[in-house]
C-alpha cells in the first residue's frame, strides 16, 4: 500500500528537480556524480576489477593465450556441470512451488502462525544451515533418529552427503526470501480481480494459477532469478553437504585454487557458471514474456 | 446443519495441527539440533537425546583467552569498520541517485546490484590473487575490503530507497527559511531518513559478521573470523565446538530480526526494486 | 433468472453494523435499485449475495436455494465491479471466455456464445485488445459481457457507472437498462445516484446505515418518501426545520406567511422538518382565489445563479429561511415575489 504513494512521491520530486533551473539550486549531474564516486570507485576496484580479471584469466594458461582451460574445464567437470545445472533446477522448481502455495495461502487467509515462522531461514546464514543440516540429514543425524524410532528401522540412509541433502538445504534456506517478494506480489494485487474470478465459477487454486501469478509476473521472475544466483553461487552448504563426488561448481572452483593452485581453470568454470546464470535468465525471461502474450 | 459444520471445523483444525507439527518441525528441527548439540557433553547413536548435557562447550568458548572470543571480536570489528566505510559512502551516493539528475543512474543502480545478482565466488577467488600482488591478503584490511563489496549493494539500495521517499519539498522549505543546501541535508534530510540508515547498517553489519567466502579466500589462514573458526570445527566433526558457533552467530541475526521486522516489510523490499 | 429473497440479514464489523436485518425480494426479471449514502451498507449486500461477506445472520434465498453458506464459485451470481476487475494480462477474449472455459464447455459453444455476448454489448472487432486499450466505457462493457456470458442467475452491479463521466453514464444507463429486459435477469444495481435509481430501476431501495429504509416501486417511493432523510435523499433540495405551533384549528408552522397544517401526531414546540423540492415550486403569479389544492407563501430573491436552461433562486421568507427553487423565469435580485406549490408537494415530517 504504501510503496506506490512513496514512488509517485519519488517521481515527482524528481520531475521537479529536472524542471528546476540551475540558478534556483538546480541539480545538475556534476556535484550527483562526485557524491557518487567514492562508492563508484570503490565498487570498480573491489568488484569489477576482479570480474573483468576473472574473464580475462580464463583465457590465460601455461599453454598462452587461448581456450585450453575451457577445454580442460570441460574435460575434467562437465559432469559436475550438468549436476549443479540440475541440482539448481529441481531446488528453483521446488522453492517456486512451497513460495508460490505459501503466499497463495496467506493470499486468502490470515494465519499469523504461518506468516512468521516461514521468514525464519531468512535470519540463518547459508553456513550455518550448512552445519544445521549437517546435523540434522546424517545417517546418525536428528532425522533419521526420530524417523527410525516411528518405523522401527534401526539404520536408515542419510540425506546429508548427496544430492537430497543439497536440495533440502538449498530450499530451506531459498524459500523464504522467494515467499516474501511473490506474497508482497500477490498482496498488490487488487481484491476485486481475485472476487471477479471467484464470482465466475474458480476456483483458489486456480484464481492463483491464472490470475495472481501471471500479474506478479515480472516480481516472480525476480524471485527466481535471485534464487537461481544464490544457489548455483553458493559455496558454504555444498562444502558442508555435499557428496565428494559429483560436486557443484563453486566446490570446483574452490578446490582447483586451494588444492591445485590452477587459476585458470577455475576462472573458466567461474566464466561457465557466468554464462549458465545469463542464459538460464534469458530463457526464463523470453519465456515469461511469451506467457504474458504481450 | 450445524453437525455437517462442527464436523468441517474439526477437519479443517486436525489439518492445521498436522500442517503446524511439518512445518514446525521442517524449519525448527535442524536448528533445534544444532542448539542440542551446543549443550551436549556425550551424544552417541541411537539415543533420541545427549547422554550428558552440560554447558562445558560454551564455557570452553567463553572464557579464558579463547580462540572463539578471539575471533568474536575480531568479527565484530570488521563489521563495524565494515558498516562505517559503508554508510561514508553509501550516504552520498543514495542521497544522489535519490535527487539529482545524475546521466545513466539506472545503469549505475544496476551496477550496485551486480555482487547480488551474479555468482560471487569466481570475484572474491580474483580479489585474493589481486590482493596477494598488493600484499594486503591475509590481513584485516583486505577482508574488510571483501565484505565491503557484498554489503555496498544493500547500503546503495536502502539509503537511495529511503531519501527518496523523503519529499524534497521539507528541505527545500529550510532551504527557503535560509538553511543552507548542506545545512538543510544535516538537520533535516538526515534525520528523517535515520530509520532507513539504521536499517541498512543493521543488514551491512549482519552480512559483515556470517561472510565466509569472501574472508576464506582473502583472509584464510591468517583472518580467524568467527565463520571461519566454525567452519574449521564443523568441517572436523567437532560438533560441538561448531555448534556453539552457530548459535552465537544466530542470536544477532534473531535479535535483529525483530528490529528489522519493521523495516523488512514486503512492500518495502518491493519498493527497492530488488 | 431466479427470484432472490434476503431474509433477516445480518453483518456486524465490530461494533458497526454493516447490515441490520435486511428483508428484501427481487422477483424474476426485476431490476432493483439499492440507494443509499456511502457507508451504508450497499456494497456490503451485494457482497453477501456473491458470498464476499459471511453474514451473522439471515438467510440469502436464489431461486429458492439457500445459498447463504455456499462458496461463492459455486453460486452461479455474476458481479460487475465498480472497477470492472477487467484482468490485465488477458484479452477482452480471454477475459469474457474465463467464465466459459470454468464450466467446460465445448469450443464450439464458448465460440458461439462469445460471439452472441460481444454482439450484445457492441464491441464485436475489439476482442483482441487489452484492457488497457479500451475506453472506460468499452472497459464496462466488457466487464458487463464477461458476467452475462455464463447466464447467471442473477447480475450484481456495484455503482457500475460511477467511473465514468456524465455522459456516458446517461447512455450506457439505458443501455443497461435494455440490456436487462431483453435477458429478463434478475438485477442488483447498486447506486448512490437517485436519479440513475429511479430512471432505471422496477424498484428502489433505500439503505441507511445498513438499514433498509424504504422499498417500493420509483413512482411510489418518490411521491411518498417515508421520513425526510428519503426525501431529501430523493432530491428535495429544502429541509427546513421549524417548531410546531398551535392555535385552535388545531398544530401548524408558518412558512413565508402561509400557514401549513402539521399531523396530530406531533407535539407544539417541537421540531418538525417542511420538505420542498426545488423544481416543485411556480415563482410569482397568483394563485385563483379559493384553490385548496396550492398553498402560496412569499419571499424575497436573496440570490440566483444561471443553470444554462433555468435558474436557481435563493428565496429568503419572512420567518427567516432560506429555500432554493429552480425556475426559467427571470426575476431581479432583491423583488419580493409570491410563490406557489401543490399542497401535496409539501412533506412534513
Ligand atoms: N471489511 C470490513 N471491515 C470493517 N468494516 C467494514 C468492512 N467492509 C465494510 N465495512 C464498513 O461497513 C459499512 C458499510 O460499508 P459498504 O462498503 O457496504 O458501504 P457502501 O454503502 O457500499 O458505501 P460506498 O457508497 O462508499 O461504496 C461502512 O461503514 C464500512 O466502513
Ligand atoms: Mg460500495
Amino acid at each position: 500500500m504504501k510503496t506506490p504513494a512513496l514512488m509517485q512521491r519519488a517521481s515527482l520530486s524528481a520531475q521537479q528537480a529536472m524542471r528546476r533551473p540551475p540558478w534556483a539550486g538546480g541539480r545538475s549531474g556534476l556535484p550527483g556524480m562526485l557524491l557518487i564516486l567514492p562508492a563508484l570507485a570503490m565498487l570498480a576496484a573491489l568488484y569489477i576489477y576482479p570480474l573483468l580479471s576473472s574473464i580475462v584469466m580464463s583465457f590465460v594458461s601455461d599453454a598462452g593465450v587461448g581456450l585450453e582451460n575451457y577445454r580442460k574445464a570441460f574435460s575434467l567437470y562437465l559432469i559436475d556441470m550438468l549436476y549443479t545445472v540440475g541440482i539448481t533446477i529441481l531446488s528453483l522448481a521446488i522453492v517456486f512451488v512451497i513460495s508460490v502455495a505459501i503466499a497463495g495461502y496467506l493470499r486468502f487467509n490470515r494465519w499469523p502462525f504461518l506468516n512468521f515462522v516461514y521468514r525464519l531461514p531468512l535470519f540463518i546464514p547459508f553456513l550455518i544451515v550448512g552445519h544445521s543440516m549437517r546435523v540434522f540429514l546424517a545417517p546418525h543425524g536428528i532425522l533419521n533418529l526420530i524417523l527410525s524410532r516411528i518405523t522401527g528401522i534401526p539404520e536408515l540412509p542419510g540425506l546429508a552427503f548427496g544430492w537430497g541433502g543439497l536440495v533440502i538445504s538449498y530450499v530451506w534456506k531459498q524459500f523464504p526470501l522467494a515467499t516474501l517478494l511473490i506474497l508482497g506480489a500477490f498482496q498488490s494485487v487488487e481484491d476485486s480481480y481475485i472476487e471477479a474470478a471467484l464470482n465466475l465459477g474458480s476456483s483458489r487454486l486456480r484464481v492463483i494459477r491464472e490470475i495472481l501469478l501471471p500479474i506478479s509476473g515480472p516480481t516472480v521472475l525476480v524471485a527466481m532469478v535471485l534464487t537461481f544466483v544464490s544457489t548455483i553461487g553458493c559455496l558454504t552448504i555444498p562444502l558442508l553437504v555435499g557428496a565428494p563426488k559429483p560436486v557443484m561448481l563453486p566446490v570446483d572452483m574452490s578446490f582447483r585454487v586451494t588444492y591445485f593452485n590452477d587459476w585458470g581453470v577455475a576462472n573458466a568454470l567461474g566464466v561457465i557458471s557466468y554464462v549458465i546464470v545469463i542464459v538460464l535468465a534469458y530463457y526464463y525471461l523470453k519465456h515469461m514474456v511469451r506467457e504474458e502474450g504481450a | 446443519m450445524t453437525g455437517v459444520k462442527a464436523t468441517k471445523w474439526w477437519r479443517a483444525m486436525i489439518l492445521k495441527l498436522v500442517i503446524i507439527t511439518i512445518l514446525g518441525f521442517a524449519i525448527f528441527g535442524p536448528l533445534a539440533g544444532t542448539l542440542l548439540w551446543s549443550f551436549a557433553i556425550k551424544w552417541y547413536w541411537p539415543s533420541a537425546l545427549p547422554q550428558e548435557f552440560g554447558l562445558k562447550y560454551w564455557a570452553n568458548a567463553l572464557t579464558g583467552r579463547s580462540q572463539v572470543l578471539d575471533a568474536l571480536w575480531l568479527s565484530i570489528s570488521i563489521a563495524l569498520i565494515v558498516v562505517a566505510v559503508g554508510l561514508l559512502v553509501s550516504i552520498p551516493a543514495g542521497y544522489a541517485l535519490a535527487r539529482f539528475d545524475v546521466p545513466w543512474k539506472k545503469v549505475l543502480l544496476v551496477l550496485f546490484l551486480m555482487p547480488q545478482a551474479f555468482p560471487q565466488l569466481p570475484v572474491f577467488i580474483n580479489m585474493s590473487s589481486i590482493f596477494y600482488r598488493l600484499n594486503i591478503a591475509g590481513t584485516v584490511a583486505g577482508v574488510t575490503a571483501a565484505h565491503l563489496v557484498v554489503s555496498l549493494v544493500y547500503s546503495v539500495w536502502i539509503t537511495t530507497a529511503t531519501f527518496k521517499s523523503i519529499p524534497e519539498v521539507l528541505e527545500d522549505a529550510a532551504i527557503n527559511l535560509g538553511a543552507s543546501r548542506v545545512g538543510a541535508f544535516f538537520k533535516i534530510t538526515l534525520p528523517l531518513a535515520a530509520p532507513g540508515l539504521i536499517a541498512s547498517a543493521i543488514f551491512v553489519f549482519l552480512n559483515s559478521l556470517d561472510e565466509f567466502t569472501g574472508t576464506f579466500f582473502v583472509g584464510a589462514p591468517y583472518i580467524q573470523t568467527l565463520p571461519i573458526l566454525m567452519y574449521t570445527a564443523s568441517m572436523g566433526y567437532n560438533m560441538q565446538a561448531a555448534s556453539v558457533i552457530a548459535i552465537m552467530l544466530t542470536i544477532p541475526s534473531l535479535v535483529f530480526m525483530a528490529i528489522l521486522e519493521r523495516f523488512l516489510k514486503a512492500e518495502y523490499i518491493r519498493g527497492l526494486g530488488v | 433468472m431466479a427470484t432472490l429473497e434476503i431474509q433477516g440479514l445480518t453483518k456486524t464489523y465490530g461494533q458497526l453494523k454493516a447490515l441490520d436485518n435486511v428483508n428484501l425480494t427481487v422477483q424474476e426479471g426485476e431490476l432493483m435499485a439499492v440507494l443509499g449514502p456511502s457507508g451504508s451498507g450497499k456494497s456490503t449486500l451485494v457482497r453477501s449475495i456473491a458470498g464476499f461477506v459471511a453474514p451473522d445472520a439471515g438467510h440469502i434465498l436464489l431461486g429458492g436455494r439457500d445459498i447463504t453458506f455456499e462458496r461463492p464459485e459455486k453460486r452461479n451470481t455474476a458481479m460487475v465491479f465498480q472497477s470492472y476487475a477487467l484482468w490485465p494480462h488477458m484479452t477482452v477474449l480471454q477475459n469474457i471466455t474465463y467464465g466459459l472455459k470454468l464450466r467446460r464447455l465445448s469450443p464450439e459453444e464458448i465460440a458461439r456464445k462469445v460471439e452472441w455476448a460481444l454482439d450484445l454489448v457492441d464491441l464485436s472487432g475489439l476482442e483482441g485488445r487489452y484492457p488497457r486499450q479500451l475506453s472506460g466505457g468499452q472497459q464496462q462493457r466488457v466487464a458487463l459481457a464477461r458476467a452475462l456470458v455464463v447466464d447467471p442467475e442473477i447480475l450484481l452491479l456495484d455503482e457500475p457507472l460511477s467511473n465514468l463521466d456524465a455522459k456516458i453514464r446517461y447512455r450506457l444507463r439505458f443501455e443497461i437498462k435494455k440490456l436487462q429486459k431483453r435477458l429478463n435477469i434478475t438485477t442488483i444495481y447498486i447506486t448512490h445516484d437517485q436519479e440513475e435509481a429511479l430512471s432505471i430501476a422496477d424498484s428502489v431501495v433505500l439503505l441507511k446505515d445498513g438499514k433498509v429504509l424504504q422499498a417500493g416501486r420509483p413512482e411510489e417511493i418518490y411521491s411518498n418518501p417515508k421520513n425526510s432523510f428519503v426525501a431529501e435523499f430523493l432530491g428535495a433540495s429544502n429541509v427546513i426545520t421549524d417548531l410546531v405551533l398551535q392555535d385552535r384549528e388545531g398544530l401548524y408552522v408558518m412558512l413565508g406567511g402561509a400557514r401549513l397544517p402539521v399531523p396530530a401526531y406531533k407535539q407544539p414546540g417541537e421540531e418538525v422538518s417542511i420538505v420542498i423540492r426545488a423544481d416543485e415550486v411556480e415563482l410569482g403569479g397568483e394563485m385563483p382565489e379559493g384553490d385548496h389544492e396550492h398553498v402560496s407563501f412569499s419571499g424575497k430573491v436573496n440570490d440566483q445563479m444561471y443553470l444554462g436552461s433555468r435558474r436557481r433562486y435563493e428565496i429568503e421568507t419572512v420567518e427567516g429561511h432560506s429555500l432554493l427553487i429552480d425556475s426559467d423565469r427571470e426575476l431581479p435580485t432583491g423583488s419580493v415575489i409570491r410563490l406557489c406549490v401543490d399542497r401535496d408537494k409539501i412533506y412534513i415530517y
